[in-house]
Order: C-alpha cells, then sequence, then structure tokens
C-alpha cells in the first residue's frame, strides 16, 4: 500500500487539500495549529493512504503539535512526500521544502494559492521553480479545488525522487556529516538517507538527536557537535552562540534567495489589502475588544431568539405530537406489550427525543463557530485578548481552545496543543471545560424557555461569560499558587482574511454537529433506556410510582447535599448523576422523570419543582461541575498525568458548589427567591 | 404466537442495542481521540505526552 | 534603537534578534523575519498590549516585550 505524507508550512491549506484528494472531510480552520494530530485517509482513484501531518515551518519542533511531523518522519516510511507550498509567502515557505528533499523521498511540490499571491501582485513561474528543484511544481488553488486533479495525477506517477539538488555546507559541516554517517553505517534499517540525520543532528533537532542516541553513542554525538561547533567558531562562521542553526540556515537561505530570484516576480505593489482594511476595524485600540463581545452576542441572538428557538419548538412540536402518536398507534397495531411501549415512548422517545431537539440550536452555534475559524478572525481575537491573558498569566493563543471548546470541550483540548509554553498549555487545557459546550446548551434552553422566556438569550449569555469570567479568575489562582516561574509568552500568526465558502461552511458545521447526532443515537439512547429501567423498576418491582424507583433513592442520597443550592429534589440529584457520562443526558433524564410527552408539559413540571433562582443556580451547577467523560479522557491523554486528571475533576466540583451556593444564598438575601 | 415473538424480538433489539451502544461508548471515552487513528499502533509522536 | 521606538507605519531594517526570549526568536526565524529583515508596525493594541507586524507581506503579533528586545535601524 502506497502512504502519501502531505506536509507544508502551517495555514497553507494542506487539510483543503487531504479533503479533496481524499474525499473525506477533516477539520478546516483558517489559523495556524488547525491540526494538531496526523490524520490518515484513503486516496480517491488509486490505491493508498493520505497522511495530513500538523504544519511545520522547519524538521526542528518547537510546540507539541510540530514534534509530530517530524516523528512521523523519522518513524514510519512514507513512499511520497507531498509537500504543499504557500505561493504568497513562497521564500519561507521553501524553507521547509528544502529540508524534505534531503529527506531523499519522492517528491511532489503543490503551489498552492496562486491566487493570492496575484492579488499581492507576485507572478510565479512554476516551470522555472520546479527547474530549480528539479521536482513537479503544480499550481493549485485548493480552495476551489482548481488544479488538484493534475496533483493526483502526478501521486499516481509516484512524484520524483530529489537528487541534485544537494546543498554543500562547506567542508566543516560536511565533515561532521561524513563522520557521522560512518556512525551511523552499521544500521542497515534506516529508512532515511544518513545525511539527512546527520543534518538534523548538526541543526539542532530534538527529535532526531532522541533517535541518534539510541543508536550511537553519546559521548560520539557529544564529540562530533563540539568539534565542528569549535571548527566553525575559530573561522569565524559561528558567532558568539554555541548553536549551528544560524550557519546552517544562511546557507539554505542563500540557496532560496538564488531559487526565488529565477521563478518570481513583483508585477505591481499592493498597498493597501482588504485584510487591512479589516483589520482596521476588528483590531482597532479601542473598538477592537467591544466588536468581538458585540459579535458574541449577535451570536447568542441568532443561536436563541431568531433562528434556533423558533426551528427547535417546531421539531419539538413534531416529536411530541404526531410523531409519538404514530410510534403508539403502530406499536397497539403489533400488540406490543405495556413494558415494551413505555421503555420506548417514556425511555428512549423521550430521552433522545429530548436531546434532538436542541439539534438547530447547536447547528446555528456551530456555523458562528466554523465562521470565525474560517474567516481568519479567530487569530485577531487571541491578538484583541492577550492583554487580559497576559494579565492572568496566560496568553492570547489560550483563548482559541476556549473558543473551540464553546462547541465541544474534546477538540477545545486538543486544540491547546499549538501553545508553546508548557505551563500556559496545561492551564488552558484545564481551564477549557468551564467553556460551555454544546451538550450543555440544551439544559440551558430548557430552564431559560421555563423561567426566563423574555430574555433568553442574555441569561444565557450571563452563563457562558460566566464561565469565561471564572476560568481567568482561577487561571490568574492557578498561576499565581500552582504553576510559578517560566515567563509567559505570545506568539501569533495573522493570516489574511477570506471569505468563508458557503459549502466549506456547511460542511464543518455538519461535521462538528454530526457527532451530537450520532450520540444521540446511540449512546444518549442506550442511557435514556437505562434511566428508565431504573425509574420503572423499584425495590417494590416493575411499574411502581416513580417517587420509588431505585433512580429516586439514587438520587435521594446525594438531593440534601443540593438543597443549599436551591434544588434538593431527587430528580435533580439523579439527572446530575447521570450527567457526567455526557451533558445533554441531563435532559434525556429529566424528560424520563418527568414523563413529560413534549418541552411545553415538562417546563409546567419544572416551575412547580424549581424557582427562577433555583434554575439559575442549577445552570451554573451544570456548567461548571465535572468535565464529561470523553473531557475526561482527552485530558488524560493530553496532560499525560492522572494528577491534573483528578485535579480538573475535583476543582470543578468545588468550584461548581461554592458558585452555585453564593448565588442561590445572595439571591436570596437579595430578596430574588 | 406471532405477538409474543414480535415482542421477544422488538425487546431484544432494543435492550441490545442499548447496552452494546452504552458498551461502545464508554470504551471509545476511555481511550480518547486516538482510537479512532489508522495508524495507532504505530503512532509515536501524537498519543504518547511528552514528558 | 528597539522597534518599540519606531512609528507606526514606518519601515525598519532589523539589527538584532538575539535578546528575543528564546522560543520566540525561534518563531521570527520560522518566517524568517531575521537580521537585514524589513518590518513594519501595523497596529498597536491600547494598555500596552500586543504590536501586529508586517514583514515580506506575512502579519504576526508578537508582545511589547519582546518588540523591545528587537533591536532596528532606519
Amino acid at each position: 500500500m502506497n502512504t502519501v505524507a502531505l506536509t507544508g508550512n502551517p495555514n497553507t491549506g494542506k487539510t483543503t487539500l487531504f479533503n479533496l484528494l481524499t474525499g473525506s472531510y477533516e477539520y478546516v480552520g483558517n489559523w495556524p495549529g488547525v491540526t494538531v494530530e496526523k490524520k490518515v485517509g484513503r486516496l480517491r482513484g488509486m490505491q493508498g493512504l493520505l497522511v495530513d501531518l500538523p504544519g511545520i515551518y522547519s524538521l526542528t519542533p518547537l510546540s507539541k503539535d510540530e514534534g509530530v511531523a517530524t516523528g512521523y518522519l523519522l518513524e514510519e516510511n512514507p513512499d511520497l512526500l507531498l509537500n504543499i507550498v504557500d505561493a504568497s509567502q513562497l521564500e519561507r515557505n521553501l524553507y521547509l521544502t528544502l529540508q524534505l528533499i534531503e529527506y531523499g523521498k519522492p517528491m511532489v511540490v503543490s503551489l498552492n494559492m496562486v491566487d493570492v499571491a496575484k492579488s499581492r501582485g507576485y507572478e510565479i513561474d512554476a516551470k522555472k521553480l520546479a527547474d530549480k528543484l528539479q521536482l513537479p511544481v503544480l499550481p493549485i488553488v485548493a480552495r476551489t479545488g482548481n488544479g488538484c486533479e493534475k496533483v493526483r495525477e502526478a501521486i499516481k506517477h509516484g512524484g520524483v525522487t530529489p537528487s541534485d539538488l544537494q546543498i554543500n555546507y562547506g567542508d566543516i559541516i560536511e565533515q561532521a556529516i561524513d563522520k557521522l554517517s560512518f556512525a551511523l553505517s552499521f544500521q542497515t534499517d534506516l529508512t532515511m538517507p544518513k545525511r539527512w540525520l546527520a543534518l538534523q543532528f548538526l541543526e539542532g533537532n530534538e527529535v532526531v538527536t532522541t533517535f541518534l542516541e539510541k543508536r550511537i553513542d553519546i559521548g560520539l554525538l557529544d564529540q562530533i557537535y563540539q568539534q565542528t561547533v569549535e571548527q566553525c567558531r575559530k573561522t569565524g562562521l559561528v558567532k558568539n552562540h554555541s548553536s549551528l542553526q544560524p550557519y546552517m540556515r544562511q546557507i539554505r537561505s542563500k540557496v532560496i534567495s538564488e531559487i526565488i530570484a529565477s521563478c518570481l516576480t513583483q508585477k505591481h505593489r499592493v498597498e493597501k489589502t482588504w485584510t487591512d482594511r479589516i483589520d482596521n476595524i476588528v483590531t482597532h485600540r479601542l473598538w477592537g475588544l467591544p466588536i468581538f463581545l458585540l459579535f458574541m452576542f449577535l451570536a447568542f441572538k441568532l443561536t436563541f431568539e431568531w433562528v434556533g428557538v423558533p426551528l427547535s419548538d417546531l421539531l419539538d412540536g413534531f416529536l411530541g405530537g404526531p410523531f409519538t402518536d404514530w410510534l403508539r398507534v403502530g406499536m397497539e397495531s403489533i400488540s406490543l406489550s405495556s413494558f415494551l411501549q413505555a421503555a420506548i415512548l417514556d425511555g428512549a422517545v423521550a430521552g433522545v427525543g429530548g436531546v434532538l431537539v436542541f439539534v438547530p440550536q447547536i447547528f446555528v452555534l456551530f456555523l458562528i463557530i466554523s465562521f470565525i475559524e474560517d474567516s481568519g478572525y479567530m487569530a485577531r481575537v487571541a491578538m484583541v485578548m492577550d492583554k487580559i491573558m497576559e494579565m492572568i498569566g496566560l496568553n492570547g493563543k489560550s483563548f482559541i481552545p476556549m473558543i473551540i471548546g464553546f462547541g465541544c470541550n474534546v477538540p477545545g483540548v486538543m486544540a491547546a496543543r499549538s501553545i508553546e509554553q508548557p505551563k500556559e498549555r496545561l492551564l488552558t487545557i484545564i481551564l477549557t471545560p468551564l467553556m460551555s459546550c454544546s451538550a450543555r446548551l440544551p439544559i440551558y434552553s430548557l430552564f431559560v424557555g421555563t423561567f426566563f422566556a423574555q430574555n433568553q438569550a442574555i441569561i444565557v449569555l450571563s452563563i457562558y461569560v460566566l464561565g469565561i469570567v471564572l476560568s481567568l479568575i482561577l487561571a490568574k489562582l492557578f498561576s499565581i499558587f500552582l504553576l510559578r516561574h517560566e515567563s509567559s509568552v505570545f506568539f501569533i500568526e495573522l493570516p489574511p482574511y477570506r471569505m468563508p465558502q458557503g459549502r466549506t461552511l456547511i460542511r464543518s458545521t455538519w461535521e462538528k454537529g454530526k457527532g451530537f447526532i450520532r450520540k444521540a443515537g446511540t449512546f444518549i439512547f442506550g442511557g435514556s433506556i437505562v434511566i428508565w429501567f431504573l425509574s420503572y423498576a423499584g425495590p417494590g418491582g416493575l411499574d411502581v410510582s416513580m417517587n420509588d424507583s431505585f433512580l429516586a433513592m439514587i438520587g435521594g442520597v446525594i438531593a440534601p447535599l443540593f438543597t443549599p443550592l436551591g434544588f434538593g429534589s431527587w430528580e435533580a440529584g439523579a439527572a446530575l448523576l447521570t450527567g457526567f457520562l455526557a451533558k445533554e443526558v441531563v435532559v434525556s433524564t429529566m424528560n424520563i422523570i418527568y414523563a413529560a410527552p413534549d418541552a411545553l408539559s415538562l417546563q409546567s413540571l419544572l416551575e412547580s419543582q424549581f424557582t427562577a433562582l433555583g434554575a439559575y443556580s442549577f445552570m451554573v451547577f451544570v456548567l461548571l461541575y465535572v468535565p464529561c467523560l470523553a473531557t475526561v479522557a482527552v485530558i488524560r491523554k493530553e496532560t499525560g498525568s492522572a494528577k491534573w486528571t483528578w485535579f480538573s475533576v475535583v476543582y470543578g466540583l468545588a468550584i461548581a458548589y461554592l458558585v452555585s451556593f453564593l448565588i442561590y444564598e445572595g439571591g436570596k438575601l437579595l430578596g430574588f427567591a | 404466537m406471532l405477538g409474543i415473538l414480535l415482542n421477544w424480538l422488538v425487546g431484544l433489539l432494543v435492550f441490545g442495542y442499548a447496552g452494546w451502544s452504552i458498551y461502545r461508548y464508554y470504551k471509545r471515552s476511555k481511550k480518547g481521540k486516538c482510537a479512532g487513528c489508522s495508524v495507532e499502533k504505530s503512532c509515536s509522536s501524537g498519543c504518547k505526552p511528552k514528558s | 534603537m528597539v522597534l518599540t521606538d519606531v512609528k507606526k507605519g514606518q519601515k525598519v531594517q532589523i539589527v538584532d534578534i538575539t535578546n528575543v526570549n528564546a522560543l520566540i526568536r525561534r518563531r521570527l526565524i520560522d518566517l524568517d523575519v531575521v537580521e537585514g529583515t524589513m518590518v513594519k508596525i501595523k497596529r498597536v493594541l491600547p494598555f500596552g498590549g500586543p504590536f501586529t507586524l508586517e514583514a515580506g507581506g506575512q502579519l504576526f503579533g508578537i508582545r511589547r516585550r519582546e518588540a523591545k528586545m528587537i533591536e532596528v535601524s532606519y
């Protein structure tokens, strides 16, 4: 089986090309660091796999996601490298290309964003570039799919093995390469050129160094390295620092300059681009932050008042009305037992339907998040937020995982990988679960629809803002008491804006949202049946009254704990317990417990159980208490530490209890009860 | 007769599917994101945390 | 002269980046922002916020603290 590895600088359209070539759909966005883990897809129209690697500037990794690409080249043995090069940033993109050429595998270069380059007044002669690199160079516009057919053809033909363009690094380095190659001569299992390994080692690539240390005597490695540095220093090639990297970079840059000079011409100068104009507004020194907040407010208005809720109401009417009737008639006609009828109607339909009703709202929210991601606004938000984030010991980039966390905490936690600084990364991972994910949204929707019908958007926004504010406060506290030292740094690339294409938006919205629907059909279904059974059975046998069921017993044990928070009923306790598995289950459980045929009757039942203040307190508790099972698992994986995983569970519970307590008791004192 | 059979069939379907989906969700959650990756076995880079 | 002394919109040449934080320096080098590169301050966010810089058609943001460490000349 052929394996093709897709490599290139961050934000050059690798994932877009990946989607075109494989026909699958992966997460695409317009900020550097969208792909933090490699992805594999089957190539369309031919045999073979395509591996999408995170974007890198050079093979020397700096953040965790970059290590993935270098590690891949060391451990796996791809048959072909597909190198995507951003035509509008040719010079810096070619740096990686040269390093990949040294890797010695057959290559195809696809020159992406030729349209962007043109709009900036650059003309690139792909033929001349191909001559210089001795590789096939194919101009494409991945966003529109232009030229991708040719790339497919080139892959089919197996690319071209680079050989001619071998850079001479000067006598001293070349000698060191020879020595290292000799030391490696007994390693017969190496799939990559020894020259490449030697070059990467001399450049200070830590991943390669670790790889070599397993194969060559560490003393010898160190000796060769020190000797080379010493010699370079004597001849003045390396100045005061003890790294060869600047010198080697200089040599490559010279080669690149020659290549560029032969194939790039600037036709005209573009003074003010669209990106400048938009940036003048959205990163304005005074309006920048208010514009972001306004944008978020509109997002909530759209989700909860203008589009999402009306659609949800329609769906609810259908599920609770005609659908249930048809189902009942159908089940009667095949004379299904009353036990099974109850299991299906009061269990599955109530539980799954209660969650499905919120699909329109969740999709509207995902559509907005996709827009932020694809337009290039995301990186600007990081810019605007950096000052505030710096004050609490984080950096502006931490805000990106948090925004993604609004969709789902799991990819949010993963997105923290693009943060360079370990402490800031850990803090971001731990705090991302405080971002209210879409699974929590049905719970808020249910409660605001019941208790705060007039101000739905603003109440829900207040919950989201509470999550953000608390995470900021906690970040400050944690960085003072738990993770001192290490200075905070910030660096972000600001990609040019682009108008998200309708097709891409719809696809990425669907990709984010389909998990929600799938989960409703699988896990929520299963959970609903189990919960229904617990509510149907009790110590007294089957079909007991709800208050004598197992569920009531279980919920009743923990209910007293919640009395000071304003929701001490066994129903609330049971719903919260089940919510640890997945937060939507809270709504499913409530639907089953209150045995309400539709949202309307559920709402009237809720009114008899909660006060408005208690309902708010409940929403806050749901926002903050333990991350769901999937999030806990990904935190464990990403931090690699059981200690921090437990910490994130425990502090969540503690904060949830404390804040809900303060809100409920404080609200009572102020006379809101 | 047919009615009883149908009852058993639907019951088995509903409860069987419910049990299976919970089991799968639990397993997948525990394994995290890498479980779905086709180079999971040879992958030594992304899944292992850097210490 | 350091980058923070430069007026918005003025194009300057980088003289020295060795004092910049190592992580940031690596990123700058990645973007081919090295000694000799021409940069321009596009925007400065308020309350000591980050700078938006442009070099070779590429926009990027760094903090004031780092900008202070970059030696430049006209």
